[in-house]
């Protein structure tokens, strides 16, 4: 098609795996690409896995050869810290307000990390989802892209403290750099804010965020990943002791009009997932994975198949609607009826894993853009204007990467929305 | 399972367990919420989602004649918990409803106390016995003087009256009750016939309120069923005693009141008094909690306070000796607690023997498991 460059660039929000592909794809259609990532990171949720679908790779294989093709690209140019404060207009003619949180470790940073040495305050580690700490400056992994260091602003001591910018030999750190707000034309704009776990502290009963032994799926990735907080060892949160017996808890908040009356998809297969990550970390662990369907799409079924036929690994038909703390033995009780046996049961464990859905990200609401009842972002917003990924609808890594691709392309052309 | 089980849905059923309640039930998807967060449930078998999926297919007998449905005590952690609004505790109530007109011998009074238009003659009978005894002790006439109630209606009338009342009650509750028990059996043959332990085991869960005190949703009902409980339990000990005064003592009513029978009487009406009108303002305020009533609720609920009130009047009015208030009171009152005691195993007043039989039923069934 004999179509002229779009004049200006399509703008695409959220540098996820959503937002990188759609970026990327843009740009080798022959647009520019703008980037806009709230967080000093690319990656997003998908960089925080350990291993995903569907070849249980690394997610930094894939990443990492979308990180190539950005650097090698001179159509595409990333804002990390970039937030959109509002947009206007109409197809081939947006304006995109950008708020730009302070520069406080710019581009010259060679992330040697002597700053983090000297920086004296410990913070809770959000990239790990709370496991652990790291200091206020800091390198949430060591593939982190770009690669620099960030600031916590709610938790730097500023100028009195100034440690960091003394040990820097670069003159990276600015603590007095300001936010800045700019404007920028777009062509069209990509919506791919993406998606966070659900809160399983809003799960009554289930003990989350009171016994330490009580995690999320999100925040087992963290746990068997090598660059995790404890990396990749599998131990007992609350104490360190060897794990024993497993137990995940699917539909966590899912299909449940008290929380998220949807499914979510990926929820059932992440835990036969993490299933094989604990038959790696702690082979002779039992584990039992509490559903209420198994939902396996498509070709995961040999998948499902694979783990259900794992001796250490127990299906029960039954929704896990309760977990205390064990006195005795310092885990977790779960009670729940086992369907299938017509029975009401109890197990203990050391570790429950809850399988919360996801949600689409608190600031979908930005612009006041339409969304669905649940905050997703709703078909047909306006022409030039498209969502992609988790911020349309709940779909795991592969069928993001599609969905971002047929955004792109609408991007670039105008396609209806 | 040895062989295949053929069902068969009585679709009827459904579409009359939905207009009974039980509108939500097809919500429900299985997901085992509902046992998981039941504190009252046993562990072999538990209740409600096979209650669940057997009203969805409409598998009548199976819900009828199952203890389980009868050991639910309508917390409503369950409905409160479910993630469909499947709610299921509502579900079981309006199975128990239905239920009473199923076990009712004879069925039709059983059928007459689900239905409004069928107060009429259920009262009108009451007030015509009543009435006709009244006409042919004195003329119907107030008496003179003090006011002393046997002079309206003599004891031996009065007594004919409800100890025949209470026999029929007794009789029909016990071929009900049979029916029941006879259902159960058929679908889960008992492994063990009842025995002392089992009943005492029953009796006692029910005096202490055992189960109520596992409900979390509906707590507060615990105070208030307690209450309504003793109370009567108080006033229907009054009730003996004062014959057991009369026959083998002498002693007449009015008892002063300084009477350990009269203060006796006077602390259960009070307390079913209080009982009563705490469920009643309970159900008002919180609707979302003490889960839907249903018509046998209301009418339960009503007739008993109405008894209740009138006897504390009855009392009142004899004490404050306004003879033209007294005497209707009293006839009025009558007329409540004869509806209470003959009619005792087709109202909701039934589910004392239900739930007493069902309590005992699974208490010898689980003993040898």
């Amino acid at each position: 098609m004999a179509t002229p460059a779009p004049k200006y660039p399509v703008v695409v929000i959220g540098g996820g795996i959503a937002g990188i592909t759609a970026a990327v794809e843009a740009a080798e259609c022959g647009a520019k690409a703008v980037l806009l990532e709230k967080r000093a990171h690319l990656g997003g949720r998908v960089a925080r896995m350990h291993k995903y679908f569907p070849k249980l790779c690394a997610p930094y294989c894939g990443l990492e050869l979308n990180f190539r093709r950005i650097r090698e690209n001179p159509d595409i140019t990333v804002y990390a810290r970039a937030e959109v404060a509002g947009i206007s207009g109409q197809y081939g003619d947006f304006t995109v307000k950008v708020k730009l949180q302070p520069e406080m470790v710019n581009a010259k940073c060679t992330a040697c990390g002597k700053c983090a040495e000297a920086c004296p305050v410990e913070r809770q580690d959000h990239y790990n989802y709370g496991m652990g700490t790291t200091r206020a400056i800091y390198m949430p992994h060591p593939m982190a892209f770009p690669q620099w260091y960030n600031i916590s602003r709610k938790a730097c001591r500023g100028k009195e403290c100034n440690k960091c910018v003394e040990v820097c030999a670069y003159g990276a750190i600015d603590l007095d750099a300001r936010e800045t707000v700019f404007e920028m034309k777009a062509h069209s704009i990509v919506l791919a804010t993406g998606w966070d776990p659900y809160n399983g502290a809003k799960l009554q009963g289930l003990s989350f965020g009171v016994s330490p032994n009580v995690i999320s799926n999100v925040m087992m990735e963290r746990l068997a990943s090598p660059e995790g907080p404890t990396k990749g060892k599998l131990l007992r949160p609350s104490d360190g002791k060897e794990i024993r017996e497993v137990v995940f808890a699917q539909c966590a908040g899912s299909r449940d009009e008290n929380h998220l009356p949807y499914c979510s998809s990926v929820c059932c297969l992440a835990s036969l997932k993490h299933a094989a990550y604990v038959r790696e970390a702690a082979p002779d662990a039992n584990i039992s994975i509490y559903y209420i369907d198994i939902r396996t799409p498509g070709k995961y079924e040999r998948f499902y198949h694979k783990i259900a036929a794992d001796p250490k690994v127990t299906l029960i038909k039954g929704k896990i609607a309760k977990a205390e703390h064990d006195p005795e033995t310092g885990g977790v009780i779960v009670t729940a009826e086992d369907v299938l046996a017509g029975k009401k049961v109890t197990r203990r464990a050391d570790l429950l894993v809850i399988a919360t859905g996801m949600q689409p990200a608190a600031h979908n609401g930005i612009a006041g853009l339409k969304t669905d009842e649940q905050g997703f972002f709703a078909d047909g917003l306006a022409r030039g204007i498209y969502a992609a990924g988790a911020a349309r609808l709940p779909q795991d890594v592969s069928a993001t990467i599609m969905d971002a691709t047929a955004a792109a392309l609408k991007a670039v052309y105008g396609g209806r929305p | 399972m040895d062989k295949a089980e053929y069902l068969e849905p009585d679709l009827a059923f459904i579409a009359r367990l939905k207009r009974a309640g039980g509108e939500s039930v097809k919500k429900c998807f299985q997901c085992a919420t509902c046992v998981a967060v039941c504190d009252v449930t046993q562990s072999d078998k538990p209740f409600p989602r096979k209650e669940m999926i057997w009203a969805q297919w409409g598998l009548k007998d199976k819900l009828f004649y199952n203890a389980d449905v009868w050991l639910c005590h309508q917390c409503g952690d369950c409905t409160m918990h479910c993630p469909r609004g499947a709610n299921p505790s509502e579900v079981l109530a309006a199975v128990r409803s239905l239920s009473l007109a199923e076990h009712a011998v004879p069925g039709f009074l059983g059928n007459m106390h689900s239905s409004p238009a069928a107060l009429v003659p259920l009262f009108a009978f009451p007030i015509a016995v009543l009435l006709l005894a009244a006409m042919y002790a004195n003329g119907l006439a107030i008496p003179a003087g003090e006011i002393i109630y046997s002079r309206f209606f003599p004891l031996a009338v009065i007594d004919s009256i409800f100890i025949s009342a209470a026999l029929f009650a007794l009789i029909t509750s016990a071929l009900s009750v049979k029916k029941f028990w006879g259902g159960m059996k058929r679908n889960a043959p008992q492994k063990a016939a009842p025995d002392a332990a089992a009943v005492f085991g029953a009796l006692k869960d029910i005096l202490f309120h055992k189960k109520f005190a596992q409900c979390r949703a509906n707590k507060p009902r615990y105070t208030g069923h307690l209450l309504v409980f003793f109370g009567f339990l108080a006033l229907f000990a009054t009730t003996n005693l004062v014959m057991l005064y009369h026959y083998l003592l002498g002693r007449e009513t009015p008892l002063a009141l300084g009477d350990p029978v009269k203060l006796l009487g006077n602390a259960g009406a009070l307390a079913a008094f209080a009982g009563v009108s705490y469920i009643i303002a309970r159900r008002l305020a919180a609707p979302k909690e003490t889960g839907n009533a249903t018509y046998q609720d209301w009418t339960f609920i009503l007739i008993l306070y109405a008894a209740i009130i009138t006897g504390i009047l009855a009392e009142s009015a004899r004490l404050a000796n306004i003879p033209a208030a007294a005497y209707p009171v009293y006839f009025t009152h009558l007329v409540f607690v004869f509806f209470l005691i003959a009619y005792l195993p087709f109202s909701k007043f039934a589910h004392m023997l239900y739930r007493t039989a069902a309590m005992i039923y699974a208490a010898s069934n689980s003993k040898t498991s």
